[in-house]
C-alpha cells in the first residue's frame, strides 16, 4: 500500500525537489567515506586472494582483469548496498520512527501535507538515484585498492595491472553493476521508510524498526542480488 | 462540528463508545476527563487521524464519516491542531516549522511567508525566535510554537491537545491567556482538550466531560461547579475514591 501511495505521488515529486535534493546529499555525501573505506579493503582483499587462487594456472598479470571484473559485477554493488543498507536504512528507520512517535508525521497530516510524499518519496528516490553515484566511486577505489596491493606484494608495474583491466572491460558489467546498484538503493529506501513509518511505542519501538530496517535491507540486497545476477547474466545478456 | 453517536474501539475497548457533540462558530469548548477517558481519541477523529467504527461526524459542514484523504485535506485547510508535545519538526528551525505550511497551502505569496511567520511569532510573544532550533526551546516556548504553526493557517477550528500539561502554573497561565485572546482576535471555534481544572475554567466557553467513553457532562462553567453527578464531582475536586494500593514497607535504620 505504501508502495502503490508513493508511485501515485511520483508525477508530483517536482514539488518536493528541495526535499530529494537534501535526501540525496545525506545519502550521497554522508556515506562517500565509509563506502570508499570499504572499497579500498575490498580491492586489495580481491587482489590477494585472485593471485592466491590463479597461481600456478593463471599468469598473475591478469590479476587486475579478475579484481575489475569481480568488483564491477559483483563486488561494488553489494557491498555498497550492504554498508549503505546499514549507515543510511537505519537512519531513514530511526528518523521517521522517531517522527512518528512525537507525532511530527500527525502533525503533517493536519497541515494536508501527504506524509508519503513528503517523507518518504524523496528518501526513497534518492536512495535509488544515489547508491549507482556512490557504487561507481567505489568500483574506482576499489580497483584502485586492488592495484596499491598488486604493485606492493607482487611487484606489478601499473602498466601491466591497468592493461588487464582495460582489455577485459566490458561495459555490460559495469551497466549491469549499476543496475543492481539502483535497485538495492530502492530496497534501501524502501524498507527504511516502511519501518520507520509504522513504528509504535517510543523508543524500544524506535529501536526495533531500525534493526528490521537494516536486517530486512541486507537480506533482501543478498537475495536480489541472485535473482538479478540470473536475470542480467543468463536472460538480458 | 457535529459529532453524533461516535464509536471507536481498540480491540475490543470502546474508547469512544457513542459520544455525541456539537462545537458552534466561535465557541470554545473544553473536553475534561481522565487519563485514558479517549479525550485525545476524539480530538483526533475531528482532524481525521483517526476513522470512527460508526456514528457520524461533520466537521466545517462537511460530512467527513467516511471521507477519503483528499476530502479530508479540503477539510484540513479550515482546521489545525496543537499537539501535546508540540510536534515541532526538529530536522527545521522554529520559522520553517510555520512556514511549511503556508508553503504548501499556498495561502500566502512566497515573498510575504517570512512576514508571516514574524507576525505569527509576535503574536505568541515569540519574536526574533525564527532561526532557533525547536530542541533549543522551553516546553512553554514549543507549545507556542505549536499555536503559531496552528494560526499561521488561518483556521476556522482550532483543536489544542493539553496546551497546559507539564507547565509550571505561570507558563500555564500565559498559554491560557494566549488561547483566550486568540478566540477573541480569530474569532475561530476551538476544542480543549485538558484535565486542567483552572485551564478549563479560564479558556471554556463550555465545559463537556468524557468518562469510559461516554459524555457525562456538557454545560457551562457555572453548572461543571454545581454538577451532583458523582463522577464529575470527583474530577472537579480532585478527589479520587479509588485505593492507592499496598501501603510501602517500612524503612530500615
Amino acid at each position: 500500500m505504501l508502495l502503490g501511495q508513493m508511485l501515485a505521488g511520483l508525477p508530483t515529486c517536482g514539488r518536493y525537489a528541495g526535499e530529494i535534493v537534501k535526501q540525496m546529499s545525506a545519502v550521497g555525501v554522508g556515506s562517500l567515506p565509509l563506502v570508499i573505506l570499504v572499497a579500498i579493503f575490498t580491492g586489495a582483499v580481491t587482489a590477494v586472494q585472485s593471485a592466491y587462487q590463479l597461481e600456478g594456472m593463471v599468469p598473475l598479470r591478469y590479476i587486475g582483469a579478475v579484481v575489475q571484473k569481480s568488483v564491477l559485477i559483483e563486488l561494488g554493488p553489494v557491498l555498497t548496498a550492504l554498508v549503505c543498507g546499514g549507515r543510511v536504512g537505519a537512519s531513514i528507520a530511526a528518523e521517521l520512527g522517531t517522527m512518528r512517535v512525537t507525532e511530527q508525521i500527525d502533525a503533517l497530516e493536519t497541515m494536508a501535507i501527504p506524509p508519503v510524499r513528503y517523507l518518504i518519496l524523496p528518501r526513497v528516490l534518492a536512495t535509488t538515484i544515489m547508491l549507482p553515484v556512490i557504487t561507481v566511486f567505489a568500483d574506482f577505489v576499489a580497483v584502485a585498492g586492488g592495484f596499491v596491493v598488486t604493485s606492493m606484494v607482487f611487484d606489478q608495474s601499473w602498466h601491466t595491472y591497468f592493461e588487464a583491466v582495460r582489455n577485459t572491460f566490458e561495459a555490460k558489467d559495469l551497466f549491469s553493476g549499476l543496475t543492481k546498484a539502483a535497485v538495492f538503493g530502492a530496497v534501501i529506501g524502501l524498507m527504511g521508510s516502511f519501518y520507520g513509518f509504522r513504528t509504535e511505542g517510543g523508543a524500544e519501538g524506535v529501536g526495533k524498526a531500525t534493526t528490521q530496517a537494516v536486517v530486512s535491507s541486507c537480506v533482501l540486497v543478498l537475495v536480489l542480488d541472485y535473482v538479478l545476477a540470473n536475470l542480467l547474466f543468463r536472460v538480458a545478456f | 462540528m457535529r459529532a453524533r453517536g461516535l464509536v471507536k474501539r481498540f480491540g475490543t475497548r470502546a474508547v469512544l463508545d457513542g459520544v455525541d457533540l456539537d462545537v458552534h462558530a466561535g465557541e470554545t469548548v473544553v473536553l475534561l476527563g481522565r487519563s485514558g477517558s479517549g479525550k485525545s481519541v476524539f480530538l483526533k477523529h475531528a482532524i481525521g487521524l483517526l476513522r470512527a467504527d460508526a456514528g457520524t461526524l461533520e466537521v466545517m459542514g462537511a460530512d467527513v464519516t467516511r471521507a477519503d484523504s483528499t476530502a479530508w485535506d479540503r477539510v484540513r485547510h479550515d482546521v489545525a491542531m496543537v499537539f501535546q508535545g508540540g510536534a515541532l519538526f526538529d530536522s527545521m528551525t522554529v520559522g520553517e516549522n510555520i512556514a511549511l505550511g503556508l508553503r504548501h497551502q499556498r495561502r500566502v505569496a512566497p515573498q510575504e511567508i517570512d512576514a508571516e511567520v514574524e507576525r505569527c511569532l509576535a503574536v505568541v510573544g515569540l519574536a526574533d525566535t525564527a532561526p532557533l532550533r525547536p530542541s533549543s526551546l522551553s516546553g512553554g516556548m514549543r507549545k507556542r510554537v505549536g499555536i503559531a504553526r496552528a494560526i499561521a493557517l488561518r483556521p476556522r477550528l482550532l483543536l489544542y491537545d493539553e496546551p497546559t500539561s507539564g507547565l509550571d502554573p505561570v507558563t500555564s497561565d500565559v498559554i491560557n491567556r494566549l488561547i483566550r485572546r486568540l478566540q477573541r482576535e480569530l474569532g475561530a471555534s476551538a476544542i480543549v482538550v485538558t484535565h486542567d481544572m483552572a485551564s478549563a475554567r479560564f479558556v471554556g466557553d463550555r465545559i463537556t466531560m468524557l468518562h469510559e467513553g461516554k459524555l457525562v457532562f456538557d454545560g457551562t462553567v457555572d453548572e461543571v461547579d454545581r454538577a451532583t453527578d458523582p463522577v464529575v464531582r470527583r474530577f472537579v475536586e480532585g478527589r479520587s475514591d479509588e485505593p492507592v494500593g499496598e501501603a510501602a514497607p517500612a524503612g530500615g535504620s
